[in-house]
């Protein structure tokens, strides 16, 4: 038999032949100086190659640090953080879904919201309410029937009198 | 840190009992494989967290699936086949830069230093080649970088490789040759003596 060539070495070296052929190959190599030499060369290569890809101390260490049999459950947690996830996009669908069909029903409140704007229709009412109770106050006080005005102006003006006067801002005085 | 090493029958009984929902059991073969998962999926992302995480996944995966394990078949190449796939999507993930890992190789001297090793200029020497070869691994193509590492970390036979990464026997033999080569050249590019490459 003559040399193999190096993709059979290698498949033989590696026990990836079919029987019959790694045994042609075998005996062949012991007998060929050239083929034993490209073998223990292979055989070289690969320890090395093993060496420096094994893992090192640290490595080791790092490793056994990590406790992987109580941690390879924590990927659960992820999972089910996942399928949160999912149920807060479908729910996002849902609302839009259900948007779309809602909006032909309320469109003319929502139409007269987006023209005045949501701001204007508040400050409205709330001023409204504020004059109103100043208004209702009023006609209260001025009502003859119950004669408030004298007592209410009698009251107005004890309270000036008393009013506190550091409170009554003052001119300054150059010194 | 001690390996444990499990017998085929021990294997099979801890199977079944994990497929029966007994998380314990599942624990111990994560206990007996996380070293061959750990390594491969570090020796193909090159970064330890990101290893560490992978790692959680695919043995989360597999007890996911342990349903679809052809008790036949040896259970750490099927580990080993969930570990490199994860891997390699979370290397397409990512596309990240390699260069950061591993803390100095001074720290890696004075560790061994510790444990009893004898000369410090020998131990330098022989961590910088074992870096080197190591770096030149990581450089090589993904393909490549797929199939040594899972023959020269992993110890899987052609067999196992060609199954995993769908190709033929003969297919993985030249791309270890073609590896090689690359090796070979790269590291000589890199002013390292290659003896043991062809």
């Amino acid at each position: 038999m003559a040399c193999p060539d190096e993709l059979t070495l290698d498949l033989w070296l590696a026990d990836a032949l079919p029987s019959d052929e790694a045994a042609a190959v075998a005996s062949h190599v012991h007998t060929c100086a050239v083929c034993t030499a490209a073998q223990q060369t292979a055989r070289g290569l690969d320890g090395e190659l093993q060496a420096a890809l094994a893992l090192d101390e640290q490595e080791l260490a790092f490793l056994s640090g990590l406790e992987l049999a109580t941690t390879w459950r924590t990927s659960q947690r992820t999972a089910g953080a996942l399928a949160w996830g999912w149920i807060a996009l479908a729910g996002v669908v849902a609302g839009f879904a259900a948007w779309l069909v809602a909006a032909p029903l309320f469109g003319s409140v929502v139409g007269a919201a987006a023209q005045i704007g949501l701001g204007t229709v508040l400050l409205n009412v709330a001023l409204e309410v504020g004059f109103g109770f100043g208004q209702a106050l009023l006609e209260v006080i001025r009502n003859p029937a119950l004669g408030l005005s004298q007592p209410v102006l009698a009251l107005f003006a004890l309270a000036l009198l008393v009013w506190p006067r550091h409170l009554i801002p003052q001119r300054s005085t150059s010194a | 840190m001690a390996i444990i090493e499990l017998s085929r029958d021990s294997t099979q009984h801890l199977v079944q009992q994990s497929r029966a929902g007994d998380e314990s059991a599942f624990a111990a073969l994560v206990e007996a494989h996380q070293s061959a998962v750990f390594g491969t999926v570090l020796r193909l992302v090159y970064d330890r967290e990101v290893a560490a995480e992978v790692s959680n996944r695919a043995f989360f995966k597999a007890y996911e699936h342990l349903a679809s394990f052809d008790e036949s078949r040896p259970l750490r190449a099927w580990l080993l086949r969930i570990a490199a796939n994860e891997a390699l999507n979370e290397l397409r993930g990512r596309r990240r830069d390699a260069a950061h890992t591993l803390g100095g190789a001074e720290a890696e001297i004075e560790l061994e230093q510790l444990s009893g090793a004898p000369d410090p200029g020998e131990i330098l020497a022989r961590r910088e080649r074992s870096d080197a070869v190591r770096d030149a691994v990581n450089r090589l193509p993904e393909t490549q970088r797929v199939v040594v590492v899972l023959r020269y970390f992993a110890d899987l036979a052609y067999a196992d490789i060609a199954e995993l990464t769908q190709q033929t026997v003969n297919n993985v033999g030249v791309i270890l040759l073609r590896a090689r080569e690359r090796l070979r050249r790269d590291l000589e590019t890199q002013g390292v003596a290659t003896d043991g490459l062809p």
